[in-house]
């Protein structure tokens, strides 16, 4: 019955919802989480802040990673964060401009930013432009987008999402036109190269607390404090794998050995 | 009800494919994969929505005086051009082969080469910086160029050593502690998906 292999995963898997949904609980009965500062997320209110000022747009991209697939969880972190800015643009009537460059993922970016006006109580504010389908071919899409953070001079770039060949071009485009430059991606590849080029880098698992961090509702309160536990446990399994693997006891790694 | 059938519709193809992932039930793999092939009927129906989203945002630009026509003209051009010549890609192959070959992979790479002069230029960027963490990214690059160079083995025999051991020590290491976090990061964010918890993304407060 069971996939061979993947025991270890799914009681992972299993006691992760049960922390996590006990966590959710905790938080919705008024529970405080701590969370620590992150300057990338902070910088998000200062974007819209100048854009406002400025009189231009913000611009927003996911990458060039689609929802579909292994990168999909990083595009709905991204997706969380556009949520909030284009609810921010729509509060200070400043304008947001998102380019999709995946089909799949072009519906639900509409979506997000048409609902985030509509949670504004702005919903006639919401334009088409606002969402723009460029190419599903890489630098189509990372070309249309430079032209478009060129041609509407945008204050702000936030590049939030799973990011490949593109990442580097856009970030030093907005550089390039003195626009603040934020950024986010798991993608080990691509995150030097933001660090490199934008002001402010959300690192790893740290774009997957935008939500809860942005919003602080229990839900992703819950979901962030189920995490740490995680990273808690991960931690504790590594300093008793690297002990026992010291001492040749492979007993740690014979049991949680991942098979495909 | 409308607003709530896309969650009911996520958490049941969630749940659905994550089971199938640990199980071993038949009836569960046979619909699982039905399902994933369904994406690509929703994809292509989805590129469809997306072409005329590109067309309404140009012809808008253009009623609105903001979009420059003749960029305007060659990109829906461009698309028309292309999607007729590989719709038709068998009756005209000669088309499809110059369109592909020698339009959209000779610009394709033209924007890549872009990426040497972002790449300089972020470089210097972060160089000038003067901080703390430019001067480590200073050490970590020198030592980096110097080690894979042959001149570095010719300057000191360290340098090669130094740069291995920058590789797969604290680079592996970061490497790793970001991995190993983003991997639960997404079983969190993905377990909030299927759970039907996640609505902000979906559109939904």
């Amino acid at each position: 019955m069971l996939q061979a292999g993947r025991e270890v995963g799914l009681l992972f898997i299993v006691l992760f919802g049960v922390a996590a949904y006990l966590s959710v609980r905790t938080m919705q009965r008024g529970a405080k989480y701590p969370l620590r500062r992150l300057s990338a997320l902070e910088a998000v209110k200062e974007a819209v802040g100048r854009a406002t000022e400025l009189g231009r747009p913000v611009f927003f991209s996911t990458g060039f990673g689609d929802i579909v697939g292994p990168d999909g969880m990083q595009v709905i972190a991204g997706l969380d964060v556009l949520s909030f800015t284009s609810k921010m643009c729509a509060e200070y009537n400043a304008r947001v401009i998102s380019t999709v460059c995946r089909e799949n993922v072009l519906p639900v970016t509409e979506e997000v930013v048409r609902s985030a006006y509509r949670m504004a109580g702005r919903p006639d504010a919401y334009q088409p432009e606002m969402v723009q389908f460029l190419s599903p071919a890489q630098m189509a899409y990372c070309a249309g987008s430079i032209a478009i953070m060129r041609r509407e001079k945008v204050a702000a770039s936030i590049l939030i999402g799973p990011f490949f060949g593109e990442a580097l071009i856009m970030a030093e485009a907005a550089a390039e036109i003195g626009a603040i430059g934020i950024a986010g991606t798991s993608r080990l590849s691509q995150l030097p190269l933001f660090i490199a080029a934008c002001d402010y880098v959300l690192i790893g698992e740290e774009m997957f607390a935008g939500s809860a961090y942005l919003s602080g509702d229990a839900v992703s309160l819950g979901n962030i404090a189920s995490q740490d536990l995680a990273k808690v446990v991960a931690v504790v399994l590594l300093l008793a794998g690297s002990l026992l693997q010291t001492f040749t006891i492979g007993i740690l790694r014979d049991i949680i050995r991942l098979r495909r | 009800m409308h607003r709530q059938l896309p969650i009911w519709v996520v958490v049941g193809v969630g749940l659905l494919i994550t089971i199938e992932h640990f199980l071993t039930i038949p009836t569960l793999t046979a619909a699982s994969r039905e399902i994933q092939t369904w994406v690509v009927l929703l994809s292509a129906f989805l590129l469809g929505i997306g072409m005329i989203n590109l067309v309404v945002v140009s012809v808008r630009g253009l009623r609105s005086k903001k979009a420059d026509v003749a960029g305007t003209v060659v990109m829906m051009g461009g698309m028309l051009g292309m999607f007729v010549v590989t719709a038709f890609r068998e009756r005209m192959p000669a088309a499809y082969g110059w369109m592909f070959h020698s339009v959209y992979s000779p610009l394709g790479v033209a924007v890549f080469s872009l990426l040497m002069y972002a790449m300089a230029s972020a470089a210097f960027r972060t160089i000038r910086m003067r901080s703390r963490d430019s001067t480590i990214f200073l050490i970590a690059a020198v030592a980096a160029m110097l080690g894979v160079a042959p001149m570095g083995a010719v300057v000191s025999e360290h340098i090669p050593a130094f740069y291995h051991w920058l590789l797969t020590v604290p680079n592996l290491a970061g490497q790793r502690g970001i991995t190993i976090a983003a991997a639960i990061g997404t079983i969190a964010a993905s377990l909030r998906v299927v759970l039907g918890l996640e609505r902000r993304s979906i559109g939904m407060e």
